[in-house]
């Protein structure tokens, strides 16, 4: 009898409120070092598995560059739009999404340029990663940040249902301002991931190691006159094509984040999915 | 003239009440409302359409439609839950109306029922229904009335929440530690800012100030029959009556124009029960086609249980039934559903079997109002 999926969410949420719109970036992102739960050298792989209550599970990769330049898209992240970037993958036909946060940094100056969630389906258990994550002081001044290792850890340590089972693809972003380094040396995957054994791989080679099994796009964010330098554009266009997109008003990220699965995710059986019908402004009312 | 549809579950619920109040009130959605009459939030009632699949909790069935629900003084609700589903809702504009003395349960309530349920196991649902009856039963009281007076409801909770010190000091330590525990991260401030933020959703109404504005009322029954207050089995059943007594004392109180009573017996075709007490002893049933099954395993109620239909409870709860209406102008009408999980069944000999006499005889084969058809017999 009964069950009431939203009494109990509710229920969860009156447990877990955490009043962020009163809050500080300080007071809301507390971690002042890595936190050991988020640290990439104990994650061998991070699996998104289908479960009786989410049977058909598609994993998302979200990637946020949380040096000192964005701090403030995690922070606009969590106040505002992931509370219904799920809801409204959910709206939109993609029931059973997961989530998995990654905090990118730049690996040559950084203290901690990798840091990484669990897959989640709920806001609420996303909300705790993304709220762990610890914000770097300052940008490294190279004009590069280390999106690759995004890249690396999707492709070499992440274990997910809905390619292995259903051969549908995840969905790995990468979101920032600055160009991407063009390769990972050897001893930074290494240090910075759960292997002793490495070579130096370029950035094209780990992306498309990364496609196998994903879906890879980069957002660029254009926040301010600095970002929407070509200069702060790279090669991206080059390594995504079509898959690298330009945000010019960072609030709407999480809703093209909503916009690109819903429009890429391909059904598994033509019967008993309904999110190639989807409406795209549903999706806009929704954030 | 207005009319009257009622939709009771003969078995341990889950029998597709969504699926038969949606298909009512798709005849005139315009003119229809939805009576909750038992039951709280913590119903799992699934509608599908071609876009959605909704399991809805605090909204009545007939809501992708743009029908109005309204929540009679038998049920009970819980805020922050109609402002999460209501947003979801949200392009679909639901709408409830709730009787000023609607029961609110509180973040206590829940904390309360799964402290206890943990030790007895009577397959609650962990949501906090039962003990919120409980409570008012005990006089202690916070009504939907009370929501729109900020001060009143911070001197309700603050004696429900006596209520439960004085009520825990008799229980094992245990149960103690376990409310404790779910007490630990609660945010008063973040209930008492959802019971306001209710209002895009919400209107304090007494049915009968209703009654000339509808044509249509059908009233979605809560959970079956057979875990009744009255005719269930003791320990396991609801705090609620799940039959059409509910139904039948709010129609000869508030609608009193009505010309038309139909009642709509659902059960499925075979038979099921989510949650702990006994079960029919009949044989297993191989499904096939039921992917969309909305009841999953979970940590209070445990897993969900099929069997082949026991005729002979589907009999008591008719009889159960027929005891609350008996001075009333009724049309039967059974429908069965799942019929495309479960190809063997024969409804020719199950009609052979009852003892009812039903008008009509629907069939469901897929979850959608679309797959329900009628049946004629043999």
């Amino acid at each position: 009898m009964g069950g009431g999926r939203f009494s109990n969410d509710a229920y969860a949420r009156l447990r877990k409120a955490k009043n962020y719109s009163n809050k500080s970036r300080e007071e809301i992102f507390t971690s002042r070092t890595l936190d050991p739960e988020m640290d990439p050298i104990k994650a061998l792989v991070r699996e998104s598995r289908d479960s009786e209550e989410h049977p058909e599970s598609v994993s998302i990769i979200v990637a946020l560059d949380v040096t000192g330049s964005m701090g403030f898209v995690p922070e606009h992240i969590v106040k505002e739009a992931l509370p219904d970037l799920i809801g409204s993958l959910m709206e939109a036909g993609i029931e059973d999404p997961q989530v998995l946060f990654l905090g990118i940094g730049d690996f040559i100056y950084d203290r901690a340029p990798l840091q990484v969630g669990q897959f989640e389906s709920s806001a609420e258990l996303l909300d705790r990663w993304l709220t762990r994550v610890y914000l770097e002081g300052g940008g490294g001044g190279n004009n590069q940040e280390g999106y690759n290792l995004a890249h690396l850890f999707a492709a070499r340590h992440t274990s997910i249902d809905c390619w292995e089972k259903r051969q549908q693809k995840g969905f790995l972003f990468t979101i920032g301002d600055e160009p991407v380094f063009p390769t990972i040396p050897a001893e930074i995957i290494k240090r910075y991931t759960c292997t002793n054994q490495a070579e130096t791989i370029t950035t094209e080679a780990i992306i498309a190691e990364a496609q196998e099994k994903y879906n890879v796009f980069h957002m660029h964010l254009e926040h301010n006159e600095w970002a929407k330098q070509e200069s702060r554009k790279g090669n991206w266009k080059t390594l995504l094509g079509e898959n690298f997109i330009e945000i010019p008003d960072y609030k709407t990220v999480a809703k093209r984040i909503a916009n690109v699965v819903i429009e890429n995710h391909k059904p598994y059986t033509a019967t008993s999915n309904t999110n190639t019908s989807s409406d795209n402004s549903e999706v806009e009312n929704m954030l | 003239m207005p009319k009257c549809s009622l939709v009771i579950d003969l078995g341990f619920g889950d029998a597709g009440k969504g699926l038969t109040t949606d298909f009512l009130a798709s005849q005139h959605p315009k003119h229809s409302l939805v009576v909750r009459c038992s039951g709280g939030h913590q119903i799992g009632h699934t509608v599908t359409t071609e876009v959605l699949t909704h399991t809805f909790s605090n909204f009545g069935s007939g809501s992708l439609l743009g029908v109005p629900t309204y929540y009679s003084e038998h049920t009970t609700l819980f805020p922050p839950a109609i402002v999460d589903e209501g947003n979801f809702l949200k392009p679909y504009q639901p709408k409830l109306y709730v009787h000023p003395l609607a029961m609110i349960t509180t973040f206590y309530d829940i904390a309360y029922n799964r402290a206890i349920e943990k030790q007895q196991q009577h397959g609650s649902c962990g949501l906090g229904f039962g003990t919120t009856i409980a409570r008012n039963k005990d006089e202690v009281y916070l009504y939907a009335n009370d929501l729109q007076f900020q001060w009143v409801l911070q001197q309700r909770l603050q004696s429900i929440k006596t209520y439960y010190k004085t009520k825990l000091e008799h229980q094992p330590k245990a149960v103690q530690d376990y409310y404790k525990n779910e007490l630990k991260d609660y945010n008063e401030a973040y209930f008492l800012e959802s019971c306001k933020s209710l209002q895009p959703f919400y209107n304090v109404a007494a049915l009968s100030e209703l009654a000339s504005k509808f044509e249509h009322f059908i009233f979605e029954g809560s959970q079956g029959i057979l875990l009744d207050t009255q005719h269930g089995f003791h320990p396991h059943t609801t705090w609620s009556y799940t039959t059409s007594k509910n139904a039948v004392q709010q129609i000869t109180s508030h609608l009193k124009t009505i010309s038309e009573i139909d009642i709509y017996y659902v059960t499925r075709c075979y038979q099921t029960r989510h949650g702990n007490g006994p079960m029919a002893e009949t044989e297993p049933v191989n499904l096939q086609n039921n992917e969309n099954e909305a009841n999953v395993t979970n940590e209070f109620q445990g897993v969900f249980r099929t069997q082949a239909l026991a005729t002979e409870l589907l009999n008591y709860a008719l009889s159960c039934d027929a005891i609350h209406h008996q001075n009333l102008q009724s049309n039967k009408h059974l429908v069965i559903t799942c019929l495309d999980q479960l190809p063997r069944f024969s409804y020719a000999n199950l009609f052979q079997k009852l003892n009812t006499n039903f008008k009509t005889v629907y069939g469901s084969y897929g979850p959608k109002r679309q797959d329900i058809k009628k049946l004629f017999l043999q």
